[in-house]
């Protein structure tokens, strides 16, 4: 092998690693929607295998209501003090910040309570996905309040 | 021999961060600690040119007392009336999202008010800067009012 072969060899390994994971953007987008949905439906069914499967090791939540910061070992010990019912979605925008890496972000009109206290009206919602073994993990969640509509 | 060499510098090459550009995370954390720091002084100072440099051109910041996302371009008309005293950072965290992105959080206690409106005194913040041009810059700054730690 010349030299130029590797030279060509080695900026053809650089310019693989450079390309993200998937074929383009908007099929990493549906991934990622896709399991928003199947998350936000485990969390609608109490489903707690699905919950801990879809996050990774240091997932946290971030939410006015709760208070602070929490783990997911927090948020699966409280789930029935939060009672919601969803409505007034946003389409869910995916920006593709990596290979293995994305952000979500919506907004969201929901009416409910947690611990007895009422939830916002409407949030502003953005979510970290990262791809770890193969498999989109939520990573962050985190809502503000803004205005309702 | 060429051959060998040239199949051990791939192999090289395939284990290299994603990052690519980071010897180490500290190296990388130090970079984005003095960027943070540096876009907070620039607010302080009212520098709106530098701040249009240091974010990017889709930016949006979450702020409870605006009540919406805004734009930069939204928020430079009332600038002035965003007067806050900051205190109490907590340590900032900055995690790697591949090479060209990463995510800052920390939460912070401050004083101060918005157009006569009371900002929240304690909040969880998380930002999203991205490598563009060989630089970084802020793409998403994300305020949830919080009234404590998670420890």
């Amino acid at each position: 092998m010349q030299l130029h072969q590797i030279i060509v060899a080695a900026g053809a390994a650089i310019l693989i690693q450079a390309l993200p994971a998937s074929a383009d953007d908007a099929s990493v987008a549906a991934e990622i929607k896709a399991a928003m949905y199947k998350l936000n439906d485990a969390f609608a069914a109490q489903d707690v295998n699905t919950i801990e499967s879809m996050v990774t090791a240091d997932h946290i939540g971030v939410s006015s209501y709760y208070g602070r910061p929490f783990d997911t070992e927090e948020q699966i010990d409280t789930i029935n003090d939060f009672k919601a019912e969803y409505f007034d979605f946003t389409d869910p925008v995916v920006t593709v910040l990596g290979p293995d890496a994305a952000q979500i972000t919506f907004e969201n009109s929901f009416r409910g309570t947690f611990e007895d206290k009422p939830l916002p009206p409407r949030v502003f919602v953005s979510e970290i996905w990262l791809k770890q073994d193969g498999k989109w993990l939520q990573q962050l969640y985190q809502e503000t309040p803004i205005n309702a509509k | 021999m060429r051959l060998r060499i040239a199949v051990l510098a791939l192999l090289f090459i395939g284990v290299l961060p994603a990052s690519g550009a980071w010897a180490d995370d500290a190296a990388l954390t130090a970079e984005i600690k003095a960027r943070v720091n540096e876009l907070n002084q620039a607010f302080a100072d009212r520098d709106t040119a530098k701040i249009e440099t240091m974010i990017t051109a889709d930016q949006i910041a979450v702020i409870p007392v605006y009540g919406k996302p805004t734009t930069f371009a939204e928020r430079l008309p009332t600038l002035d009336q965003y007067k806050a005293i900051r205190s109490a950072f907590a340590p900032t965290q900055v995690k790697a999202l591949g090479g060209t992105a990463v995510l800052v959080t920390y939460e912070n206690s401050k004083q101060g008010t918005y157009a006569g409106k009371p900002l929240s005194p304690r909040v969880f913040v998380s930002q999203i800067w991205v490598k563009q041009d060989g630089e970084w810059r802020q793409r998403l700054y994300q305020e949830t009012p919080i009234t404590g730690s998670q420890d």
